[in-house]
């Protein structure tokens, strides 16, 4: 199998996808650094010119652990990013396979490699792809962050932090932001990962590659919904993967506990189905 | 190389594609299928690689079950209906990632596969410019790098000009000597009968004697 995932990597590698993926994420990251800076200068100059009459509320500089994309709360990009990820994750190789189907590349895969190798390197190159892109773009955020804000340890006091104490992991927040950031990424990146190998179930079904990428964004929106209708937020990946935790009651069993299913899910969907599927 | 078709019928959607086939070939022969649109030559071609399981019969290669032993045939080349390659790579690099997956061809023996079908080796355009009969003719090219023991072409002269279908036949008679079993479908019956040492005429999913 090294050999057949040797090659659906290097096709990841030399793809244009991964890289208008990558380019949407990080003009999203510098977007929202922008505007983080500009704020930051503006507040300074009105500090400077008024003092303590500038506002109401307690003065504090911004931080790395309030600007950063992953860890702003109100400002478009980080929205836009964490809604838009299963289609950012799943963009660079979701699409591979409906291609091979359509244009039946996937034969000549066949004829050579076992199907099962053949099938198991497609899913473990689709994770990786999501895992890298989210990665990398929620990694870029933070470095760049770091360049110009101060990394100071949140004060739960100054009410410029979102995460909560309560929420899980809130005391690690407080104590060691950093720690919690990077498990918060690695926890985004699984799930990334699992966004994009979702997509493979949606191009068993489709010919169309619009289709096959969209289809985990679809199929996450949808549950989002619902599950807002229920008021069970705090279930949807779309919400709980904000390392602000815009709802309550998440916890670390609910994301590992779903992260199961649906790996298990589109593991099992994608590999047995296709390995008994004929091949025309 | 001996390849057996026990009592093969395939069925999709209820419709039967092919109809209690049973034949047996061997190496260093060619066949030609011949047969309208939709006899079942192209399918029949598709489960002799492995591509589709037969609803009932099997298939043996060499003694071993194709989907039991073995999953597609040890030493096959295939080429069925159109060619297709990642675009964003060469004629070389095409074939040196597929070689990679099975045959390990050195770079020297895949430069000869190009020039055997007409094909310039040092050729830097990428597979998306080229054109019909180039697509074609690397099609052939993958199908027959390494000398497989089985070969499977369908159509293999589509829109090749007459050097190239020269070099088709060049080549299907060094495999045919080499002791290749070679399987062909065309619409071109002369074309046919000048390269295939028996003609299987199939229709409606049947072997037709």
């Amino acid at each position: 199998m090294k050999v057949t995932l040797r090659l659906e990597l290097r096709r990841l590698f030399s793809s244009k996808e991964l890289y208008i993926a990558l380019a949407i994420g990080l003009a999203l990251v510098v977007w929202l650094f922008v505007h983080e800076v500009s704020e930051s200068v503006r507040f300074a100059e009105e500090y400077a010119l008024y003092g303590d009459k500038v506002s109401g509320y307690l003065h504090y500089p911004k931080t790395v652990f309030n600007s950063c994309i992953e860890l702003e709360y109100d400002a478009l990009p980080p929205i836009l990013l964490y809604l838009l990820f299963p289609i950012i994750a799943a963009f660079p190789y979701a699409s591979t396979y409906c291609k091979d189907k359509k244009t039946g590349y996937l034969k000549n895969l066949l004829v050579r490699i076992d199907r099962r190798d053949c099938f198991m390197a497609k899913y473990i190159a689709s994770f990786f792809s999501g895992f890298l892109v989210s990665g990398v773009i929620l990694l870029s955020s933070l470095l760049l962050t770091m360049l110009v804000f101060p990394i100071l340890t949140p004060e739960a006091v100054t009410q410029n932090y979102y995460v909560q104490s309560g929420d899980m992991f809130g005391v690690l927040f407080y104590t060691h932001p950093m720690v919690y950031t990077f498990l918060y990424i690695l926890i985004d990146m699984l799930w990334c990962g699992c966004m994009a190998s979702f997509t493979l179930l949606s191009s068993m079904f489709t010919r169309s590659a619009f289709l096959a990428v969209t289809g985990s964004f679809i199929v996450f929106e949808v549950l989002d919904y619902v599950l807002s209708l229920f008021s069970l937020s705090q279930f949807s990946p779309i919400t709980f993967l904000r390392p602000i935790q815009t709802a309550g009651g998440i916890s670390l069993g609910i994301i590992l506990t779903e992260f199961v299913i649906f790996t298990a899910a589109s593991f099992a969907g994608f590999y047995f189905l296709e390995c008994e599927k004929d091949v025309f | 190389m001996i390849l057996e078709l026990q009592n093969v019928t395939k069925t999709i959607k209820g419709v039967m594609v092919l109809d209690n086939i049973t034949l047996t070939m061997q190496g260093g022969r060619v066949y030609g299928f011949q047969g309208k649109n939709g006899s079942g030559k192209t399918m029949l071609m598709r489960l002799i690689c492995g591509l589709i399981e037969p609803t009932s019969g099997q298939v043996i290669i060499n003694g071993e079950i194709l989907g039991k032993d073995i999953s597609f045939p040890r030493s096959v080349g295939v080429l069925i209906e159109n060619p297709s390659f990642l675009p964003e790579y060469t004629a070389l690099m095409n074939l040196r990632l597929l070689s990679d997956l099975r045959d390990r061809l050195s770079d020297d023996e895949l430069k000869a596969v190009l020039s055997d079908v007409g094909l310039d080796p040092e050729d830097k355009r990428k597979y998306r410019s080229f054109s019909l009969g180039m697509k074609q003719k690397l099609g052939i090219a993958a199908a027959v790098m390494g000398e497989p023991e089985l070969v499977i072409l369908d159509e293999p002269i589509n829109a090749v000009d007459d050097a190239g279908v020269e070099n088709i036949r060049k080549i299907l008679a060094r495999l045919k000597d080499s002791g290749s079993l070679i399987i062909v479908a065309c619409h071109d019956r002369e074309e046919l009968e000048l390269i295939s040492d028996e003609i299987l005429r199939i229709d409606a999913g049947r072997i037709v004697l």
